[in-house]
This record gives structure tokens, sequence and C-alpha cells, in this order.
């Protein structure tokens, strides 16, 4: 009873009249669990600005197998985002099959204990299509994976994981505005602050864990597609830079999903 | 009975006004599920209170991130955490101090560093804030204790 007076006090703040300075907005705290949003919060709002049709950018199924740990993290990352993209298209074979896939690529990380369960989840959820519970699945399982690279003391396995689920989230983003041709979707993409943010945890990660083809590729497309975010006015998107952010993802995509040495 | 006046609580304070149909569906925020425990965190018994809160948002169809933001906040020092915002999605932040503090003061700021209204719910040691972003970018929050004492504060997410 007690809680329930929490909602007879129901009003608008207005918040304190002063601005943030950019010196208070530079030290703004970080918690990568909160700060970094998940991809099915800017599905949800792709969604609402042009309603696509979320089966169109299935990817033909994967390889479940990669010949290093940072390209199959990537591809991780990539996988959870497509689930986001099933849940969107209320499609539960869909979700399940990519389920699974996050399994035996966790597993091939050497976590996929820890996160066994949760492809029981995901599969008990999607067969009674409760997209809402799918939704909160799949961002847990992603951060389990996470929490198990970062007890493993492999920040950049965690953080290819991340980047490689935003790079995905944005190849279809950016399909979709292309698709539909509205500018409100075009300029869901406008993600400079994310972007940067995903780039500082690559460039924060030691000496020796930066060496190798898959961090620079990862590298290369963040800066790629910042550069296409970059120089917009009042947050608009020209039909160019759309074009361009889809083409790089695409690109860089395409060259994880590949067998490289 | 506190389930329902908590329900009635959101259906006023939505931020944009829908059908309410979803009020019926389960509440979706099972800690150990939804909000695996965080290390950092000190304060369980915040954490409950605060997904507690959260739980009525789950009601009105929005979804707890997987996460939370949990410390220590001292007068006269606010505690400012980045978020990334999406424009045209809604927001609720749920924020809990211990029982028998007023709840925190919770304020967001858009990407230019402006204060943004947002509509609120305040109780003993609980404020929630709630936004339909405007624009897409990095959103600042920030919490100050309620009242001149430190406390111990956890802050979750959702959105829909």
């Amino acid at each position: 009873m007690k809680l329930a007076a929490v909602f007879l006090f129901l009003g608008l703040a207005y918040a304190g009249a002063n601005e943030l300075t950019p010196k208070q907005m530079a030290a703004a705290e970080s918690v990568e669990c909160l700060t970094v949003p998940t991809p099915a919060e800017f599905f949800s709002a792709v969604d609402k600005a042009g309603k696509p049709d979320w089966a169109a950018f299935y990817r033909p199924p994967g390889r479940t197998t990669y010949p290093t740990r940072p390209q199959t993290a990537v591809n991780l990352g990539a996988l959870v985002a497509d689930g986001f993209v099933a849940v969107e298209a209320e499609d539960g074979q869909q979700v399940k099959n990519t389920g699974t896939d996050i399994i035996t690529l966790a597993r091939a990380l050497g976590v996929g204990d820890n996160v066994l369960s949760r492809g029981k989840s995901i599969s008990d959820f999607a067969d009674k299509n409760d997209w809402f519970a799918l939704r909160e699945e799949l961002e847990a399982t992603a951060n389990e994976v996470r929490h198990a690279m970062q007890s493993q003391r492999d920040q950049a396995l965690s953080s290819l994981i991340t980047a490689g689920a935003w790079l995905r989230a944005l190849q279809v983003g950016s399909r979709a505005a292309e698709l539909s041709g509205e500018d409100r979707t075009a300029e869901l993409l406008v993600q400079t602050e994310l972007v940067a943010r995903l780039r500082a945890d690559l460039e924060a990660l030691p000496e020796t864990a930066r060496t190798g083809p898959v961090i620079a590729q990862v590298s290369t497309a963040l800066a790629s597609v910042g550069e296409a975010m970059a120089g917009t006015t009042e947050g608009k998107l020209p039909p160019e830079k759309v074009a361009a952010i889809k083409k790089q993802t695409e690109e860089f995509i395409v060259q994880m999903g590949a067998n490289q040495p | 009975m506190t389930k329902y006046l908590l329900i009635l609580g959101l259906m006023l304070a939505a931020p944009v006004g829908e059908a309410r149909a979803q009020l019926a569906s389960p509440v979706k925020t099972e800690p150990d599920a939804a909000a695996p425990a965080d290390p950092q965190s000190k304060a369980p018994g915040l954490r409950a209170r605060v997904l507690e809160l959260a739980g009525a948002m789950g009601n009105d169809g929005f979804k707890l991130r997987d996460g939370l933001w949990s410390g220590r906040l001292e007068p006269g020092q606010p505690r400012r955490l980045a978020v990334n915002l999406f424009a045209g999605n809604q927001y609720w932040f749920c924020a809990a101090t211990p029982e028998g503090f007023r709840g925190p003061k919770l304020a967001l700021f858009d990407p230019q560093g402006k204060p943004v209204t947002t509509l609120t719910h305040d109780g003993p040691g609980l404020a929630a804030g709630g936004v339909t972003a405007a624009a897409t970018g990095r959103y600042f929050l920030e919490l100050l204790p309620g009242s001149g004492s430190a406390s111990d504060f956890c802050l979750v997410y959702l959105f829909k």
C-alpha cells in the first residue's frame, strides 16, 4: 500500500533551469549495460517511424564456426541483432533458429554453459509468441556472454560482441531508411556518440589485445560509419549518407561472415 | 489493491496516451532474469524496490533494460549518467533510495545539455521520470539526494 502512495504525486517536472556545461556532459558517467542501448531500442524507434517489413532483413543462415575467437564474437553480436529483427517480425521459428546459433557461437567461445538455460527460455518464449519477454531474454543472453568474457578478462571479445551487434543493427536500419525513404527513419541512424563510444572501447584495450585483423576491421568499419554520420545538420541524414552507412555495414558483415585467416 | 493503484497511476501518467490493452499482461520483471546482479550494487533492497516500481511500468508495455546503475548520492554532488535515446521512443527512468528517505531528485538533459520536461512520480524513497525522446542522441540523467543526507541509490530504465 505504501508504494501506491507514489502514484498520488504525479506531475510534470521542469528540470532545474541550469543547462549542463560541456564539461559536465563530458564528465557524465557511463555504465555499459545502460549507456549503450540495445538494437531492440533502435528497432523499436525504426518501427514507429516507418513500419518496415522486418522479414525483408533476414540473412541466409550463416556459419556456426569461425577461424578465430574475435571473428566468432563479432558474428555472435550480429546474431543478437538478427534475433531482435526476428522478434520485430514476430517470427517464432526464426527467433528459435537465431537463438540456437547464438548458443552455438557462445559454446565456441567457451561460455556456452553460461547461456544454455537462456537458449531454452528463448525457445519457450518463441513457442508462446511472447515477443516482450524475448526482447529481454535476447539482451540478457548477450549480456551474460559479455559478462562471462569479462570475467575471463577478455574485454576485447566483449567489446567485439557489442560492436558486431551495432554494425549489424545499423545495416538493418540503413536498409529500412532506404526502403521507406522516411526522413524520420534516416535520422535515427545519426548515432555519432554511440559509434564514438564503441570506437573508444576498442582503443582502450591493451595493446596486446588490439592486434589482429578483426579488431582492425571493426575499427575501420566504425570509423567509416562515424564519418558518414558526421556533419549532419539538425540530425538530418541525406540519402547519400544513408547509402554510405548501408554499404559500409553491409560490406563489413559479409566480410565477417567469410572465412578469414 | 496496491497493484491496481499502481496501474491506475501509470494509466494517468504514461508519456503518450495509448490503448491500455496491455495492462492485463503479467509483470515481466523477474529480478534474476531481467537484471542480473550487478557486482557494484551494494543495495539489493534498493534493487528489489526499484524493480517493483519498474514492474508496474512493464504492465504498460515498457521493456526493462538488463542492467542497473547504483552507488551513493552525496548532498550537493549530482551524479550524471549518459544514456543514448532514440527519437519517438518512450522512456521511464526509475530510481530508489532507502525507505525513510525522500526519493532522489531526477532530471533529464538533452544532447545539448538543456533540461527536458519529464512526467514524474515521486514517493518515499522512489522517483521516476518519463519522456518521449524528441531527438536521437546522448542524453544525461542527473540524480541528487531528495533530502539533505547522503544515501545509496539504484536506477533502472525502461523503453517502448
